[in-house]
């Protein structure tokens, strides 16, 4: 393994690693534009010059191969000298128009700039070659040309990942400019990336500009909730409003992207109203306003009525593949602990089948669901009773008289889901008593016995386990007007009141309890969880 | 929708054969487009990229680069000017004026007849017998306002 000196400092990496990885593992930053860790090297923006002694000129650290005994200066005066004269070409003809730039605040060009550049501008602003400002790309991305540094990173992005070559080079010379044929729109599920990876004001998003000066927000880290893919991601957000969400890198499940409907899953959690109070269903067939205590005895007693009188398997615990492994398991320790539940079931469509396979080979997945596979590691499925249709069956037979029940919608639509809506629907016409735990109003809603408001994704700390069986942490970013609690602390509740004997007082004292109690999960500590994720063992 | 007639598919598939793989084909067939159709439209581009399996972005791409692959229509005769110094010494700057009077437009328009257009040019290599004008494949060279009138005559005449 090469050992080489980067400012005095001496760090041995891995062989093939270059000058610009080097220095980050050793806690150096290189100034760079085109060079990104999740994309081929173009070595095209010169930003990242070092001095490597004996080398006679200075080398672009993204494309030069760190080797034995190098020794590397990244910030003496030749070479701040050069990136200074670089990034003076670079702004030659940039328009200067920041006051009105949505990138402000998170550009590159303000950031370097401010440590390397402090130039005054050779070029009057009048004599600056103009091209096109505000070019509709389609749902995701706008463009500004004249912002642009060429960096062609999201050139290599549609070329290298998504294989579509939408974006191009056009002319040559102070006149080239990025862009697409004839400015057509960006119509493949990934656009949103380029915005992310653009370093300057070129990309800005579509859904996003203008929304918010983006130092005012507050970034908190998660997963994506769209799909069993998990892609690590973090929130953005300001007094309880999520404005955008943004890829993590992670190496192990989605490096740096994150697919457009999964970036605009929010607005799905935002849309429709949300059940914001306990309900009980009262004599007269109607649905009224309860405290949580009341709420929560009033279901532990029918629920152990019911199995005194009928048996522990007439009730039927239907989890949510949306909810986190702490509701899960909770929602396990209460039922099957406390009330003896044996029938579990969490599929409201073929979630199973579908959990691991792609929807295109990139990121997304057919399930549409964060935690399928949580579901499945916690034995949350009993399959000799035939699903949610065996259920329902068997609700119309009369065999099956209770249900508790989970249930979030979607974040990522697809048309199968108004079916899987409707055979929950369908199942709780069917029992005679129902608790429902959900976070959206829904028509159905009102048949339910007994309703419980629940916070969902983004709103809870949590951890969710993906197709991989990779269990993540996803943290609050906001919290929702209403009474409403996360899942885990209803079934922490109903746990208190049937009299079991330990208490959780956070998420992360039932991961603790979880990690302690589920094979699967056994080991795995919180900190693990966080990047890249800790895998379950396979059982 | 443009397309190559039969004969220019056949010198497609011979430029094709040129080379061991498809991507160097690219510029020879955008001369080979640019002969058929005039110029690079954007249609052309796109024609050629679905022709080679390449993205229309990527075939305009290279065209944007190639001064010499135009994106503009011209004349039947584009007259070229070298005004690099060589020639400008010689004087391309008395003949440039000729030719605007004669023809009557400005550098990239084109006549009324759609006969003639013009623009000026980096070097053609011809310093030695400056000043030089290419009109197609044909140089003219050691030109005067004399000359470059002779050859407008000849030309409108042809």
């Amino acid at each position: 393994m090469p050992k080489l000196t980067i400012n005095g400092q001496e760090i041995e990496v891995e062989p093939g690693t270059t000058i610009i990885q080097a220095a980050q593992v050793a806690g150096i930053e290189i100034p760079h534009y085109c060079y990104h860790p999740d994309l081929p090297v173009d070595g095209n923006c010169r930003m990242c010059l070092v001095e490597v002694e004996r080398m006679p000129k200075l080398a672009i650290s993204c494309a030069t191969l760190a080797t034995e005994g190098m020794v590397v200066h990244t910030n003496n005066d030749r070479v701040k000298e050069s990136v200074r004269g670089v990034l003076e070409f670079l702004l030659v003809n940039h328009p200067v128009d920041c006051p009105v730039c949505d990138q402000a605040g998170e550009c590159r060009l303000q950031d370097y700039y401010m440590v390397y550049g402090l130039h005054t501008s050779e070029i009057p602003l009048e004599m600056k070659v103009r091209k096109q400002k505000v070019v509709d790309l389609g749902p995701m991305v706008v463009l500004d040309q004249e912002r642009c540094v060429l960096c062609s990173r999201c050139i290599r992005f549609f070329d290298h990942v998504t294989h579509t070559g939408e974006m191009q080079f056009f002319g040559r010379g102070d006149h080239v400019a990025i862009g697409t044929f004839e400015n057509r729109p960006l119509d493949n599920p990934y656009s949103g990336n380029v915005v992310d990876i653009c370093p300057v004001g070129a990309l800005t998003s579509r859904d996003f500009r203008f929304k918010c000066r983006v130092w005012f927000l507050n970034s908190t880290d998660s997963v994506c909730g769209g799909c069993s893919t998990g892609c690590s991601m973090r929130i953005d957000h300001r007094d309880g409003t999520v404005f955008r969400l943004l890829p993590r890198r992670n190496p192990e499940v989605n490096k740096s992207w994150l697919c457009d409907e999964g970036r605009m899953s929010f607005h799905e959690l935002a849309a429709g109203e949300r059940v914001r109070r306990p309900m009980i269903k009262g004599r007269d067939g109607m649905q009224a306003p309860v405290v949580w205590e009341e709420a929560v005895r009033s279901v532990d007693s029918k629920l152990k009525e019911i199995r005194d009188n009928h048996g522990a398997g007439s009730i039927l615990g239907f989890a949510s593949p949306s909810a986190t492994n702490e509701a899960l398991f909770l929602f396990k320790q209460y039922m099957a602990g406390q009330v003896g539940v044996t029938r579990f079931e969490f599929r409201a469509d073929s979630e199973d089948k579908s959990v691991t396979e792609q929807e295109d080979n990139i990121l997304r997945r057919v399930d549409k669901h964060p935690n399928s596979m949580g579901a499945i590691k916690l034995g949350l499925v009993s399959k000799e009773f035939g699903g949610i249709e065996g259920a329902i069956e068997s609700a119309r037979e009369g065999k099956l008289r209770a249900g508790v029940i989970i249930y979030f919608k979607p974040l990522v639509r697809r048309p199968t889901d108004e079916e899987a809506e409707s055979r929950v629907a369908e199942l709780i016409r069917a029992v005679e008593y129902s608790v429902v735990l959900a976070a959206h109003k829904t028509d159905w809603l009102a048949e339910a016995s007994v309703v419980l408001p629940v916070t969902a994704w983004s709103e809870e700390n949590g951890s969710y386990t993906n197709y991989q069986g990779r269990v993540q942490l996803a943290r609050r970013a906001v919290t929702p007007a209403g009474d409403m609690r996360p899942v885990w602390q209803v079934f922490a509740l109903l746990l208190a009141v049937s009299g079991a004997d330990i208490s959780w007082s956070t998420a992360a004292d039932v991961f603790e309890s979880l990690t302690e109690t589920e094979p699967a999960y056994r080991g795995i500590t919180y900190d693990e969880a966080r990047l890249p994720g800790a895998l379950v063992a396979d059982i | 929708m443009i397309q190559f007639n039969e004969e220019a598919m056949r010198q497609y598939q011979a430029i094709l054969k040129r080379y061991p793989e498809k991507r160097p084909a690219l510029i020879p067939v955008l001369i080979l487009a640019q002969k058929e159709f005039g110029w690079i439209s954007q249609e052309v581009a796109e024609y050629v990229g679905s022709l080679m399996g390449y993205p229309a972005s990527d075939v305009l791409s290279v065209a944007t680069f190639y001064t010499m692959l135009r994106k503009k229509p011209v004349g039947k005769y584009h007259m070229e000017i070298c005004r690099n110094v060589s020639c400008w010494l010689m004087g391309t700057y008395p003949c440039v004026d000729e030719i605007k009077r004669r023809l009557g437009v400005e550098a990239e328009e084109i006549t009324e007849d759609g006969k003639f257009s013009w623009n000026l040019t980096e070097c053609l290599g011809s310093c030695g017998t400056a000043p030089a004008m290419q009109v197609g494949d044909r140089y003219y060279e050691n030109l005067t306002p004399e000359s470059v009138g002779e050859i407008i005559e000849k030309l409108a005449n042809d």
